[in-house]
């Protein structure tokens, strides 16, 4: 039994580690293709998360587990993950009013500029 | 090696119940991932959000960059799979077999350092070197570079060393297969990342 339940493993990391190529191939010709940056991120991203859900449920075993193991440590990584990923609306806030404060800066010195508000300088702003 | 039994035993704390049924090595090393993932995420995140809030990100890598990561990807995905053959041949209790897959997985990761280092000094000496120079800050998009690739250089550096204590002393009988198959689960979770770090900082940065 433990030879055939070895073969059979064995064939099905063999057939994981095709699709992960042929993911990584993929991947490398749509860095060629010109598409919006925002889609090619959630493409790449997309084939990321697959591939790493392929690595930890068949090579690191994590498929074979018990339900409880997995439901311990999958949420709660992710979870964290996310939390740090709540910053990023606020990437855009400063893509958005850094040329402002910059443009302040360089009209009346840095000292204005670094305290503006970005509530106040939407106010302030025409458009 | 013995088990409570809670048949008429309330007292969980009272020891010798193995969490998850999982092996105590085992069960740290997942601890251990779980924590490392959130560094890399820690450092992915200065990467992409540095990114996001820069008007003028280059995109510096051209098609020989992309021809050397993408076979640095290559020989990381393999001595994973040469990896997981190593824990199953392990698990058979065949350690010649294992040491011989270890010492595949070794070479992966030897590849793959070299391949990262020569890469690095053509980026040194093409565009700005990783050592801060007087009165000159790294631009961020190499600050976070040498960063990200940095952190993971030095994981895989770390686990050819971990291979080579557990590959070279297996055969002579001192690791049983737990310790392979602990092992493994840290060389994969060095793939792992790096199917994050390729993506997002060699080919979201390709020069077309």
């Amino acid at each position: 039994m433990s030879e055939h339940a070895e073969a059979h493993g064995n064939k099905a990391n063999f057939i994981v580690w095709i699709v992960l190529l042929a993911l990584t191939l993929v991947e490398v010709i749509l860095a060629y293709i010109h598409l919006d940056q925002m889609l090619m991120l959630i493409l790449l991203m997309g084939f990321s998360i697959i591939k790493a859900v392929l690595i930890i449920a068949f090579f690191m075993h994590m498929k074979f587990e018990r339900l409880s193991f997995i439901l311990t440590m999958v949420p709660a990584t992710v979870l964290t993950i996310s939390l740090i990923c709540v910053i990023y609306p606020e990437g855009y806030r400063v893509l958005k009013f850094l040329p402002e404060a910059e443009k302040k800066a360089a009209e009346h010195g840095p000292a204005e500029a670094g305290h503006g508000d970005g509530n106040k300088d939407a106010h302030d702003s025409d458009h | 090696m013995s088990e409570a039994s809670l048949d008429g035993n309330t007292d969980l704390w009272s020891g010798g119940v193995k969490p998850f049924t999982m092996n105590s090595k085992k069960f740290g090393m997942w601890l251990f991932i779980a924590a490392d993932s959130i560094t890399f995420a820690a450092l992915l995140f200065a990467y992409s959000y540095a990114r996001l809030v820069s008007t003028d990100w280059t995109t510096p890598f051209n098609f020989s960059s992309i021809v050397l990561s993408s076979t640095m990807t290559f020989c990381l995905l393999s001595s994973s799979l040469t990896m997981v053959l190593a824990v199953s041949a392990s698990a058979k209790g065949d350690r010649k077999k294992t040491f011989l897959w270890i010492l595949a997985t070794m070479g992966g990761g030897i590849a793959f350092t070299a391949l990262h280092l020569y890469e690095w000094t053509h980026i040194w000496g093409h565009h700005v070197a990783p050592v801060l120079a007087a009165n000159k800050p790294l631009p961020m998009i190499w600050a976070t570079f040498y960063g990200c690739t940095g952190m993971h250089m030095l994981h895989v550096s770390i686990g050819v060393g971990y291979l080579a204590i557990v590959g070279f002393q297996y055969p002579g009988g001192k690791f049983k297969a737990i310790d392979v198959e602990v092992l493994g689960l840290y060389w994969h979770f060095v793939d792992l990342v790096w199917m994050f770090v390729f993506p997002l900082i060699y080919l979201l940065s390709t020069r077309i």
